[in-house]
């Protein structure tokens, strides 16, 4: 009988109880679509770590002997080593992507997975085996002839086989702000392919790299019997945190597991608001049919059972078609776009426990708050609660001490006595509305966000119209010809780490960027006020996050050395600088000539149209600027297909709550409206006098829903990692556009009454007392 | 006396279909003259609340024509009949409907929002007598005194009609002596058309014409050349 009563129950309060289910599907759904591509993700590179063999150390120097390597393999806790040959190159043609490419004498450790074509052949002098993800881009097959450039050569070699990285999950060229699949790739090949092209450099092949397993969590604690097996001999140790190719894949993953929680809380809250509202509602009104049921001689735990049944059913349907819609449609969409970018091979979805655990939670707390709300009914004795319910006394409110009460119009003084009476459900109003224009306010704001640093980036910081890129054997003396005959600034950019202490351990230094330019103007910084400033002679400027992560100061010193050199230097902080996308320090050409590190400019910044200067010794390659503002755009495009998706939930939010609010009040106050219809209101009016409620706690809402836009953006942008600086620009016309597309909503929301009001049976309704 | 206010004409009402068909007003047929106090008197179901709710444009016949001061209300859309409750019609409830969450004055004064012209609204309540009252909310005052605001309520609006759905049926019988009187004043004093809807026959005694209902039908309409003063009626 009571599962009869609950039907049909739910079909009276379809609304509100489809509110719950779409609530509670978003609640899982969201969860899902973040969780279920980074559980696979984090499965499915345990596989390719494991099957590759992927390094968890890696040791650079400017040359490691066959010694070198015999030592540390000697070491108990090594369980293996080798070492290895790395460049960086640039293809003939193929917009003269950036290669890095690795000359192999043993394939043992960090093993290229293959896609497509042979294994890996030491012996075959000819063969390369390149990125899957270049060669799908520029559609090379295996047995295509592929040709690159490094230290002044050409080599002409063939595609023997398409290839993924363990060590690139994230592959981005250097030129590029974000990925750009087609403009880099790795390359493996067997050192004996390198050494006629080598043959007339000092020592022969420089072995640069040593990487190894071993069978110890904390590769850093390695350091000390490492440096005894090397003699010293070695520049730097990395963990896999400090490989960017890796790190920065961990960190997205991090980012979505952050957002699978923090997003579902925003939509559980307002679920708890809903059930909360409605089961309170439905409640009162059945309080009689409860005293009857209980004096009856049903148990009270049988009824209260009946009525938490509603949510469970209801919230458990919701989040379990949450549970498979998130992860099959969202998730496997959310992995189609990462698919793109982060290299990972069979990156799907797939659930775990948690799965299980979010449902449950979920559906427990939608419980929970019925029993709450039907506790209090529970505890009145049945003979009490036969009675109905004394009616909602009117009484003095708080509102009405504002000195203008008097002075209000009838349905101002009528709705706010209402919002006095029905808190809950005004807060749920206020809140939903808050929600959905926060996510609209964070939605336009990226666009111009990002917008603001393009123009930051292209109108303050870099004053050139070219980019001329050197290769590794550029020459001090050509850099400068060069110079000399198409004007700008030369610089230098190197790997290096900082601290603010010399020779500091892993754990205090942090591995950055040293950008050294001639400040002559065509690189400009800009301080934190992002205004443009010069860098006083003899002082450094040090990125903000940088210096923040550091706490170093404006006078402070702090002392860097060369990535793969173990000299350190002191400098001092001359300016706290920002850049969108550099993290590191700039110095001065004078001051970095000053010490011993060695200069060698690696770009040119030039205003001049050098189209011209491609084809010529020691230059990689020309960028413009249209092709260093493609990632922008890229960046925009994104942001331009993610749009429609925040722009259903940032309307789906205040649909929802709006619209619950207003059933809510609506059927609270049927009888009063039905009364209004006899002396004379029109539907219109009536309409009017319902959503002038839902008006005021959306413009609420609104209001302050807009600053939390802005503090979320700015988390989803930070949580990209230190290396990202995106202040977010959110002007008046961003808040304006978001405020009046949630004021669109809650006036349509109120259209969604009209047929009601106008069919509103006054004889019916105004029958009988109940 | 004299000009006819309100025609009903051959009105049926029917409710259900098939079998379970229901004829709450068959073939209704009466007239009721300007400034008249109406009593329509019947048992329980005979069909009184079903002729005020289509007299008060809360309702429509299922057929036959009612005409008030010169319009057909029975052809009204949505919006005319809004303009004809707010513009011609006062209805009083038996559990007086005034809302909650207003005070007295403010119950008498939301009429103002639909009808601009019309008395005071603190005139109205000081005219039933709750000067002092006007700051009360509905839940602080007893059933007579609710009644007395809604009479007001519907006297802010200066119907020519005022309909009232067993008005007293909730009170006592003194109350409903006071609130009684109020409305035959309405009619000998202020010439207002006043109709009531009661199963108390002794009620009928006070009444200019007295309406007989039975079974949805008209049984006999009265007319009292010399109706008894509220006060003297006993009941
Ligand atoms: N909505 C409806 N659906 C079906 N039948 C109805 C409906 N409303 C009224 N009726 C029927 O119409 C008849 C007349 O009802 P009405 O309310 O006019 O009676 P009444 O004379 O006012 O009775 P009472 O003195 O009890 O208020 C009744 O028999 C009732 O059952
Ligand atoms: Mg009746």
């Amino acid at each position: 009988m009571l599962v009869r009563k609950m039907t049909r129950e739910i079909r009276k309060n379809l609304g509100q109880f489809l509110s719950l289910f779409v609530l509670s599907f978003l609640a899982v759904s969201l969860f899902a679509c973040m969780k279920a591509s980074n559980i696979s993700a984090y499965n499915k590179l345990g596989d390719l770590r494991k099957e590759t063999n992927c390094a968890d150390g890696w040791i650079f120097s400017e040359n490691f002997s066959s010694e070198d390597l015999s030592s540390v393999k000697a070491l108990s806790y090594i369980t293996s080593a080798q070492r290895r040959l790395h460049f960086k190159a640039t293809a003939e043609g193929y917009d003269q992507a950036q290669l890095e490419v690795y000359g192999l004498e043993e394939d043992q450790v960090s093993m290229p997975y293959y896609v497509t074509g042979n294994k890996l052949d030491l012996t075959s002098k000819d063969g390369i085996w390149i990125s899957e993800s270049f060669a799908k881009e520029w559609d090379l097959k295996v047995g295509d002839p592929f040709a690159f450039s490094a230290y002044g050569q050409i080599l002409n070699k063939r595609i023997e086989g398409t290839i993924v990285s363990p060590e690139y999950q994230y592959l981005k060229a250097d030129k590029d702000l974000d990925i750009i699949a087609k403009n880099i790739a790795v390359i493996y090949m067997p050192v004996d392919g390198l050494s006629e092209y080598f043959q007339g450099l000092p020592g022969g092949l420089p072995f640069n790299e040593l990487i190894f397993t071993t069978n110890r969590s904390d590769v850093k604690s390695l350091e000390s019997s490492l440096d005894e097996a090397l003699h010293g001999n070695y520049a730097v140790l990395c963990d896999r945190d400090d490989m960017p190719g890796i790190r920065i894949m961990k960190d997205e993953l991090a980012q979505h597991d952050q957002f699978a929680i923090t997003f579902p809380v925003v939509f559980l809250a307002i679920a708890i608001l809903v059930i909360m509202t409605t089961m309170n509602r439905m409640i009162a009104n059945q309080r009689t049919q409860i005293g009857t049921l209980r004096a009856l001689g049903m148990k009270k735990r049988k009824i209260i059972f009946h009525y938490l049944s509603y949510s469970f059913i209801v919230s458990l349907l919701g989040s379990l078609v949450g549970v498979f819609v998130g992860t099959y449609l969202f998730g496997e969409g959310i992995a189609a776009i990462f698919r793109a970018w982060y290299l990972i091979p069979g990156w799907t979805v797939e659930m775990d426990a948690s799965f299980a655990l979010i449902v449950i939670l979920i559906v427990l707390a939608c419980t929970l708050a019925t029993y709450f709300s039907c506790r209090k009914v529970m505890n009145v004795h049945p003979a009490a609660s036969l009675r109905p319910a004394a009616p909602k006394s009117g009484k003095s409110t708080l509102f009405e001490k504002l000195p203008f009460w008097s002075r209000l119009g009838f349905s101002s003084q009528y709705n706010l006595r209402d919002i006095a009476r029905g808190k809950l459900r005004s807060f749920m109003g206020v809140f939903g509305t808050a929600a959905g224009m926060m996510i609209m306010v964070a939605a336009m704001a990226s666009i111009t966000t990002i917008q603001d640093a393009s123009s930051w980036s292209f109108d303050k910081i870099q004053n050139f119209k070219n980019e001329i890129d050197f290769s590794d054997d550029i020459t001090l003396a050509l850099a400068e010809s060069y110079k000399a005959k198409y004007g700008g600034e030369l610089i230098q950019t190197s790997a290096i780490e900082i601290a603010k202490e010399p020779h500091a351990d892993s754990s205090k230094k942090k591995t950055t960027s040293l950008m050294v330019t001639e400040g002559a103007g065509y690189y400009r910084l800009t301080n934190v006020d992002r205004d443009i400033t010069g860098l006083t002679p003899g002082t450094c400027a040090v990125t903000m996050k940088l210096a923040r992560s550091l706490d170093l100061r404006e006078g402070d010193t702090f002392y860097w050395h060369l990535y793969e050199k173990n000299t350190w230097y002191a400098a001092k902080v001359g300016l706290i600088n920002r850049h969108p996308n550099f993290s590191g320090v700039t110095m001065l050409r004078d001051d970095y000539e000053a010490t011993d590190a060695g200069y060698l400019p690696s770009l040119l910044y030039s205003s001049s149209d050098s189209v011209d200067a491609l084809d010529q010794p020691g230059i990689l390659a020309v960028h413009d600027d249209k092709d260093l503002k493609e990632s922008f755009d890229i960046m925009m495009e994104m942001i331009y297909a993610m749009l429609f998706v925040f722009v259903v939930f940032a309307a789906i939010l205040p649909i929802v709550v709006l619209y619950n609010c207003g059933n809510l009040s609506f059927h609270e106050r049927v009888k009063e409206f039905a009364t209004l219809k006899v002396l004379g209101f029109t539907t219109k009016k009536i309409r009017k006098l319902l959503s002038l409620q839902n008006l005021w706690l959306s413009i609420i809402g609104v209001f302050l829903g807009a600053p939390f836009g802005k503090v979320m953006l700015q988390y989803m942008f930070d949580s990209n990692g230190d290396s990202m600086d995106y202040p977010v620009s959110a002007g008046f016309l961003v808040y304006l556009v978001s405020g009046l597309f949630v004021m669109v909503v809650s006036v349509l929301v109120s259209y969604m009454f009209n047929k009601r009001i106008k069919k509103l049976d006054m004889v019916e309704i105004l029958k009988g007392i109940e | 006396m004299g000009n006819t206010i309100v025609e009903f004409k051959n009105v049926t009402k029917q409710y259900g279909q098939g079998e379970a068909i229901q004829l709450a007003n068959n073939d209704v047929n009466f007239t009721i003259e300007e400034g008249e106090f109406v009593v329509i008197l019947g048992q329980s179901g005979a069909g009184k609340s079903t002729v005020l709710n289509m007299l008060g444009g809360m309702d429509t016949p299922t057929s036959g024509t009612i005409t008030v001061a010169g319009q057909e209300v029975s052809k009204m859309n949505d919006k005319e009949l809004s303009e004809y409750r707010a513009g011609t019609i006062g209805f009083i409830f038996q559990f007086y409907n005034l809302l909650p969450s207003l005070t007295a004055i403010e119950n008498v004064s939301l009429v103002k929002n639909i009808v601009k012209s019309g008395p005071e609204p603190m005139e109205m309540l000081r005219a039933v007598g709750l000067g002092d009252h006007a700051k009360k909310f509905p839940s602080q005052m007893s059933g007579g005194e609710q009644q007395r605001v809604s009479i007001a309520r519907a006297l802010a609006k200066d119907p020519k009609i005022i309909l009232g759905d067993e008005p007293t049926g909730a009170l006592d019988s003194e109350t409903g002596v006071i609130v009684l009187e109020l409305l035959s004043n309405l009619s000998r004093k202020q010439g207002k058309t006043v109709i009531l809807v009661t199963h108390n026959a002794d009620i009928a005694k006070c009444a200019d014409k007295v309406i007989r209902m039975k079974n949805g039908k008209i049984r006999e309409i009265r007319i009292n050349e010399s109706p008894v003063p509220v006060r003297e009626v006993e009941w």
